[in-house]
């Protein structure tokens, strides 16, 4: 298969400080990403990178076409969608505005299969301030989905959901995988993203330290050390 | 050499006062959060009550210093009412809102001081020595430099006081994190209140101090904020020391530029020194000021903030242009002749606040310019009739090129708002709208001319469509219903157009920019052009407003389009709902010698000033009890009601979708 997504030696510093250092990633039409790593491994800096809300250097390119100095609008018109940690939608809009808005050329028809298949009908019409915290996140995918991307980025989608709803939304995931979408899912819900994902990818300090399966990832001992400590890998 | 010097010496006076409010605006931004438009006014109201007390108004005549300190006791009781019943029940509102709140004291000092003292001209007492001194073998007056060495002393004493004391560090702490400071046992409204105290002083004493060296009268002083405003902004409203060099610096710059203005090498006006000067200059170096330091203006960690009033979908469109459309022509017609003028004042007031709806309500941005583009296209028609004649000043020619050049100030202006926001594009347009009332109109060879300004009656292909056209209504009198009618439906078509963006792409896009620029980006929206687009439909609208403005007295005046009629445009504006068509109607009725001021004033006796003051009550009140103005709470309850009738119909179904606390979060 070939890639949709490819990102060589992406580094992002700042100010003194490296938060990405040379980061490689291929992902593949349909597939599902998982990238992972302690705090401060540099998860959502490379998200905010390739979605041109952090300058970097290196390459990113989708479909082949290098994304490289593009404004965040004009890279998610080429196709790169992303959530946020914190669900950012549109407080003055709809939820149906809220998808209509990111839809290409306003069309509904996206925007009622997305109300559908994120069990957002019902609410449709309620502001973002009146639904609750998995239906916020729900509309946030669903206003990312509409509009048909390559690749969506996950920023953290499962933070503030308890196991349930975290669970509901691991179910979503493949869904959406199988429709053609490749997803870069990153959370702290090892769980999740050791259950869904295809390929998990491991940062640590700003640089990739093991990537493979979920369960080669779950054996390698850098992963461990870089989550538990080096004598607990030791140990193990 | 020795001009320059005296010159520049002279202007260190009102530069003193503009480095003083610089510096009350910082102390107050640090307090609250609030970026304060009315310390100019402050400083205004302080030298009426000293001017009072110094001249035995209030029963005896009390030496100078007991004058001052009764009136800095009146100022601090003042800033103290002002802060507890206003900016503390705002402290989680929108800086909309909070400069909205500021806007509102400016203009109600002001109505109150008109109404009280009159619209002349006063001259108070100095209470610094009028002795001169030589400096550099020029005589100089000794009050400008005593003057400029209270303010750099000032700036010192409150530099010491916020690095070294437990207050200035507690005031730093909570201006850091409310939250964090309230963890620490700090209390943020306390603070707040003592900073308020401390700049509301400040701007009075500076006011009473250099009222005698300029014009005492309602505009002069609360319009000094502009320039204090820009030298604030260079302190990033943070440094009082930036702020106290920034203000002198512009003060001893204007004078300068006036004595230069005067020099036959200047350019001139028709033969005249060029008018406006220094407030291009302040407008300059606030664009400056902006682009050096607009992004780099803290922000506050407050507890909560509240968004701006909601912008609803409009709805039944159809069924609303047929009723405005029947009744308006009907009142028209009805209505005895100063009413009928006064509606006609109402709806181009209406058509004003409608160029806020796009540019403030829908696109989040503080425009304070929209007035000024109203002018830009009255001035233009003008001049195409004195300077060009012929088709070009008639109807269509005439009003297309004044529409093109509100189109072009509008662009620049838009270009601007690309880089700030918020309350600092607020700050850069207020000093473009001065700049453009002074400078623009107020220059024969671009703007009013000398003998007025002219503009030709409404002909549209031979058809007398002007205020005198053949129709009287019913009482036969002018002016015509007939121009009423032709305002009415250049009215409703721009509602619909404003309509019709809401409901479609661009307006949610416009809703999407307003609520959050970064996920509007990462939703593929080009946050630029959606602004520009914004901008550039105000401008059309403000022109389109302009040119009907001008075919309704056939001449232009800067008055109508002056900075004072600007602020209180946007008072009732958002007074009625800044974010809805339905606001800018009602807003549309206490508009400048609209429905609701002429009714005071045919039937209470109450003037233009009284107008003022009700429109800055209205506004105060407004912002308090009922943050989305007049309409929005309409629909506010409209909604509920719908709500409520929806949940009965479909039980609870939908309960566990929405949040328990939906409405508590607004």
């Amino acid at each position: 298969m070939t890639s949709v997504f490819s990102a060589r030696g992406v580094s992002v510093s700042f100010g003194g400080v490296r938060a990405l250092a040379g980061v490689d990633l291929d992902i593949e039409s349909g597939q599902l990403v998982g990238l992972i790593g302690p705090n401060g491994a540099g998860k959502t800096t490379f998200i905010d990178a390739i979605t041109g809300f952090v300058r970097y250097q290196g390459d990113a390119a989708l479909g082949g076409v290098s994304l490289n100095g593009l404004p965040p609008h004009a890279r998610a018109r080429r196709g790169l969608a992303r959530t946020w940690q914190t669900v950012e939608l549109f407080d003055d809009l709809t939820v149906r505005e809220n998808l209509t808005v990111a839809a290409k050329g306003g069309a509904a028809a996206p925007v009622d299969e997305e109300l559908r298949l994120l069990d957002l009908e019902a609410v449709a019409d309620a502001m973002p301030w009146e639904l609750s915290q998995a239906a916020r996140k729900r509309a946030g995918i669903g206003r990312a989905l509409v509009a048909r991307p390559r690749l969506l980025c996950l920023d953290e989608p499962a933070a503030g959901l308890d196991a349930r709803q975290s669970n509901e939304l691991g179910m979503l995931l493949p869904g959406i995988a199988r429709s053609g979408t490749a997803v870069l899912l990153v959370d702290h819900d090892m769980g999740l993203v050791l259950s869904t994902c295809d390929l998990v990818v491991v940062l640590d300090s700003g640089s990739v330290i093991a990537r493979g399966t979920p369960a080669q990832v779950r054996a390698d001992e850098r992963v461990i050390a870089a989550y538990l400590g080096h004598a607990a890998a030791g140990a193990a | 050499m020795q001009n320059f010097l005296l010159f520049a010496v002279l202007g260190l006076g009102e530069g003193a006062l503009i480095a003083a409010l610089a510096i009350s605006v910082v102390v107050f931004y640090r307090g609250s959060g609030t970026v304060n438009l009315s310390m100019g006014a402050i400083a205004m109201v302080a030298s009426y009550f000293y001017y009072s007390a110094d001249s035995g108004s209030f029963g005896f005549h009390p030496p100078w210093w007991l004058a001052l300190i009764l009136t800095l006791i009146f100022i601090a009781v003042l800033g103290t009412i002002i802060e507890l019943a206003l900016f503390r029940p705002l402290r989680s509102s929108s800086p909309l809102a909070k400069l909205a709140a500021s806007l509102g004291l400016l203009l109600l000092a002001q109505a109150l001081i008109a109404i009280i003292y009159g619209n002349n001209t006063l001259s108070p007492t100095s209470i610094l020595p009028s002795s001169t001194v030589h400096l550099l073998g020029r005589t100089v007056p000794v009050d400008r430099l005593i003057l400029a060495l209270i303010v750099v002393v000032l700036a010192a004493v409150l530099w010491a006081l916020y690095r070294f004391s437990r207050f200035g560090l507690a005031t730093r702490a909570a201006a850091e994190s409310e939250p964090h400071a309230m963890y620490a046992g700090l209390s943020p409204g306390r603070l707040s209140l003592v900073n308020s105290l401390l700049a509301s002083v400040i701007a009075g004493a500076f006011g009473i101090l250099v009222a005698p060296l300029i014009t005492l009268n309602t505009t002069t002083l609360p319009f000094e904020i502009v320039p204090a405003l820009g030298a604030a902004l260079f302190a990033g409203f943070s440094s009082l020391g930036v702020a106290c060099f920034a203000g002198l610096l512009m003060g001893a710059g204007a004078s300068l530029l006036n004595y230069w203005s005067s020099q036959s090498w200047f350019p001139q006006s028709q033969g005249n020194p060029l008018n406006g000067l220094a407030e291009l200059l302040f407008f300059v170096l606030v664009a400056i000021a902006m682009a050096w330091r607009g992004s780099k203006v803290p922000a506050r960690g407050e507890l909560t903030e509240k968004r701006m009033p909601l912008a609803p979908r409009p709805e039944n469109l159809a069924r609303s242009t047929v009723i405005a459309l029947v009744a308006g022509v009907a009142l028209l017609i009805v209505f005895p002749y100063d009413f009928r003028q006064a509606m006609v004042n109402s709806m181009l007031g209406a058509m004003l606040c409608l160029s806020l709806v796009v540019v403030v309500g829908f696109v989040g941005q503080i425009s304070v310019v929209q007035v000024a583009l109203a002018g830009v296209t009255g001035f233009a028609m003008s001049h195409m009739l004195t300077s060009v004649g012929g088709v070009w000043a008639d109807f269509p020619l005439a009003p297309l090129i004044g529409v093109g050049c509100a189109l072009i100030v509008g662009f620049i202006t838009a270009v601007a708002s690309l880089r700030v926001r918020g309350v600092s594009l607020a700050v850069v347009t207020l000093a473009g709208a001065v700049a453009i009332e002074q400078f623009g109109f107020g220059n024969a060879a671009w703007g009013e001319q000398a003998s007025g300004s002219p503009v030709n009656p409404l002909h549209v292909f031979g058809l007398n469509l002007s205020p005198e056209a053949a129709f009287r209504g019913i009482d036969a009198k002018v002016p015509s219903p007939v121009f009423g009618i032709v305002v009415l439906v250049v009215l409703v078509l721009l509602c619909l157009l404003v309509a019709g963006i809401r409901r479609g792409t661009i307006g949610q896009r416009m809703l999407a920019v307003r609520s959050n620029e970064r996920a509007a980006a990462a939703a593929g929206i080009d946050v630029r052009r959606v602004k520009l687009t914004a901008f550039m439909v105000s401008a059309l609208i403000a022109g389109a407003c302009g040119a009907l403005y001008a075919y309704n007295f056939e001449t232009v005046s800067s008055d109508l389009f002056g900075s004072v009629n600007a602020l209180v445009i946007i008072a009732y504006a958002y007074f009625g709902g800044i974010t809805m068509i339905s606001g800018a109607l009602f807003a549309g009725l206490g508009a400048t010698e609209g429905l609701i001021p002429h009714a005071f004033d045919r039937w209470f006796g109450l003037s233009g000033n009284w107008a003022l003051l009700i429109g800055a009550v209205g506004l105060l009140v407004t912002l308090v009890v009922n943050p989305d103005g007049i309409a929005g709470t309409a629909y506010w309850k409209r909604r509920a009601a719908k709500m409520r009738a929806a949940a009965a119909r479909t039980g609870e179904s939908e309960a566990s979708q929405v949040g328990a606390g939906a409405t508590a979060s607004r």
